[in-house]
Parts: structure tokens; sequence; C-alpha cells
């Protein structure tokens, strides 16, 4: 029987992507024959790609202008590399490009891109766990809270982790504690990645005192490794991002791949 | 029966349905200033969740000569109306095998939607219905559409013609359900925003 453990980005591109990038996720998914999304996952998932899109919807909602939002959002993302010769004028030239005239104006395509990015945001909630077959490792201080508009029409922008209860992903981690070291080794030769700098300082503080807390920085730090960990060995970790996966899931014995 | 309970946004208050219904062109969340409207507003049967299905009454059955109704919803009404026309027009025309009169049926759907948007303010719903279905055309073009696609549209339109305060969990269904008869529901250029929000992409 086929197994697949669900990361992060696969759950995302499956949740909130469009078109074709959906669709690969959706059937890799269901090429298996049971397949699993850890809760680690969902708490990712709510505390990054879903926190941005309520972050986009907001901007459209506050600005009523699709050039406004996408000026002041293009001050905090970094462009992706195949957009990065023209930017955000050619975002924009494109966004506006093959609009009736009656569809141009700047509001009405703030509206637009608000009502897609709010079905999307709502679709995504809704199909968040009947993606695979189960969900698995829950996290008692991962507070799960449905999107809710305010009165503004705006998106609460949630911080998904409790601040005041213990991280309870330790527990699920410490008790492998030989797969921890071996993460540790991996990416002690990868440390030059500030990610992997961070995240070799928190599986080192999980190896040295596996009795002490750790924080939700901490464990938003742990990423990665916490797939590599938590994947049981007969499952394929389906992931679209196989660099960074690849060597933690190989050091364990198991195995990372991508979807499609 | 009872009073106007929307399934998802609590928002949307019975004075607030009040105001978009006699027309005074309040959003949903500014309901304390509505006027007052002469009798209660009766949408769905008692124990409704919000769903469409089973004893929630229609528009046409709450105001069957729309009196008491504002213009905007008039006017959105009449709109939703010609735009189910044409979807009919284009049903006809591919059961006749004739696709010059779908496609020509099609173009003006297209040319009507963009109207019924202008009225968004009356209902969230309405403009997100409104927006897959224009956004599915813009993106179809120059493709014809199946039968699949056209009868979703048309049970799209239909649904928000009937209810146009139908709660936004119930346009989220319906524009999935557009979605699954392979129709791209949203605005050009939603990809290059949504790729730059990607997992790695926000600082």
């Amino acid at each position: 029987m086929s197994k697949a453990f669900v990361d992060t980005t696969v759950l995302t591109d499956a949740l909130l992507k469009t078109g074709d990038v959906s669709k690969r996720a959706i059937s890799a998914i269901r090429g298996f024959d049971y397949s699993e999304t850890p809760v680690y996952a969902l708490k990712e998932f709510a505390g990054g790609p879903l926190r941005y899109w309520i972050w986009a919807h907001n901007k459209l909602v506050k600005t009523r202008s699709l050039s406004k939002a996408l000026l002041e959002i293009s001050a905090l993302v970094r462009t992706p590399q195949k957009y990065a010769p023209s930017s955000m004028l050619e975002a924009l030239s494109i966004a506006i490009r093959g609009k009736p005239p009656s569809a141009g104006a700047d509001d009405i395509l703030a509206d637009r891109y608000a009502y897609a990015i709010r079905i999307d945001i709502l679709a995504a909630w809704k199909r968040r766990r009947k993606l695979t077959t189960s969900v698995t490792y829950p996290i008692a201080c991962y507070e799960e809270s449905p999107p809710e508009l305010d009165g503004d029409g705006l998106f609460a922008l949630k911080i998904p982790c409790s601040r005041e209860r213990q991280c309870a992903l330790r527990a699920h981690l410490v008790r492998q504690n030989t797969g921890l070291q071996k993460i540790r080794d991996v990416l002690l030769g990868q440390s030059n990645k500030p990610e992997n700098a961070k995240r070799l300082r928190v599986v080192k503080e999980l190896i040295r005192n596996p009795k002490r807390d750790i924080d939700w920085k901490q464990c938003r730090h742990l990423g990665d490794a916490v797939f590599a960990v938590l994947a049981p060995p007969d499952c394929v970790i389906l992931t679209t991002n196989l660099k960074d996966h690849l060597p933690l899931a190989e050091a364990l014995g198991k195995t990372a791949r991508l979807p499609g | 029966m009872t009073t106007y309970e929307p399934s998802l946004n609590p928002t949307v208050t019975v004075s607030a349905a009040r105001a978009m219904l006699t027309g005074s062109g309040m959003r949903e969340s500014a309901p304390s200033t509505a006027p007052a409207f002469p009798q209660p507003i009766v949408v769905y049967s008692e124990g409704s969740t919000g769903s469409v299905d089973g004893g929630n009454l229609a528009v046409d059955e709450l105001y069957p000569n729309q009196d008491g109704i504002g213009e905007e919803l008039r006017s959105a009404l009449r709109l939703l109306s010609i735009a189910i026309q044409r979807v009919d027009e284009a049903i006809q025309c591919e059961a006749e095998g004739d696709l010059v009169g779908s496609d020509q049926a099609r173009d003006r759907l297209s040319v009507i939607l963009p109207q019924i948007f202008q009225v968004r303010a009356l209902n969230d719903s309405l403009g997100a219905i409104v927006n897959a279905v224009q956004s599915a055309l813009e993106n179809l073009s120059p493709k014809p559409w199946t039968v699949s696609q056209i009868d979703a549209i048309k049970k799209a339109l239909s649904t928000i013609r009937s209810y146009p305060f139908l709660s936004f969990e119930d346009a989220v269904e319906l524009v999935t359900s557009l979605e699954d008869t392979g129709l791209d529901v949203h605005p050009t250029g939603y990809r290059i925003l949504t790729d730059w929000l990607d997992v790695e992409g926000v600082r």
C-alpha cells in the first residue's frame, strides 16, 4: 500500500493555488492509497500562506485599489525569480490587460481580487482536513480558529500558536532522539542557510535538553525537520521543496518526492 | 418561520437586510442607522442553517410584484434575469448543435455581468458569484464552453437571482461547483499575486 505524508508546500498548492498547480498537488495525493497531514502542516499553513492570503485580502479591502494594494504588498514580498525583470509594472499590466473598459477601474479590480481571495481562503479552510485520508500528530498548543471577517470586512490576522501554553510538538519529537541526532548531522553540513542555522540550534537544544520546553518561535524554526522525524517509515514525504526535505528524510532512511 | 438568519456572516443583521432590501445602499456592516421597514423579512424557515435547499423562500415568493424593494435590488434582479436568459439561449443553441449561437449568447452574457457587478454593495455573495462567472468567461476565451460549464453557470446565477442575500458560505459552495467543471474563477493576473504570497515569499 502506497502512503504519503503531506508537507505544507503541497498542502498549500492543493488548497490555495489555482489551475495546474492545484490539480497536480491534489492528483499526487490521490495517487496514494493512504495519505496523512500532520497537524504541524496545518499550523504552518495557517501561520504562513493562509495568513499571507488574508493579509493580501485585507490590503485590497482597505485600499479599494488594486494598484495601491500591490504596491503595499510588493514592499514586503520578495519577487519570485521568474518575474524578476519586470516585477511590479508587468504584474500590474498583466492584471489589467484584457479587461473590458467597464471592468477596468482600479476599485472594481480591487473588489474582484478581494472576492476571489476571500472565496479561496474560506474554501481552503473548509477543505484543509479533508484533503488526505487522515490528520495526525495533534498539537494541543495549536489553536485552530476559522478566518472570520470583522465589521470592516477585514479578516483577523491571527497567529495560530498559543503564547501561554507549552509547545506540544516537543513531546512528539523527543521520543525520536536518534532521529533528531541524524537530522542534526545533516544540518551541520547545511548551516550556511539562515533557516537551517536556526533549525540546527533548536534540534541541538532538543537533543541536549529533551525535557526543556521550546517556544512558538523555536517550533516554527523546526520546519522541515518535523516532517522528516514524524513521517512514518513507510510513508513518502510529499513536498515541492525536495532540496531541503530529501537530505533530512534520507538520513532517517525515509524518502521524499515531488508531486506529479 | 423566523427572521433573516445568515449562516456564515454574523454582520448581516435584520436591520441591515432591511436597508439592503429597501435600497438604502448600505453595506452589511452598517446596520444601526437603517430605516424602519414596514414588515418583518422572512427569508429562512425555522431551524434553517442558511442553505438554499428546503424551506427557504426565494425573493420572488417574498415579493411577487417586487413591491417595497429598493431600486438597486430591483436592478440586480432584472439584470440577473437577463443573464439567465442568455445562458438559456446558450443551452438551447448547444442542444441544437449551434456552437456559433452558443458563443454569441456567451458574449452577450459577458456584457451584462459587469453591470450586475456594479450593484455588488447589495451583498458580498452577489459580488463574489458574479465576479467568479465573469472571470470564468474571461479565462475561457477563446475556447468554447462545455455543457457542464454552462449548467454550472446557470445554477450559480439562478441561485443568486432567487436568493440575493445568500450567505457567503453558500456562495463559496457555488463558486467551488464552477471550479469543479474546470472553470478558472480568478481574475486575470491573480496567479501572479498568489505566487508572490508563496510560503517563502514574504519577508
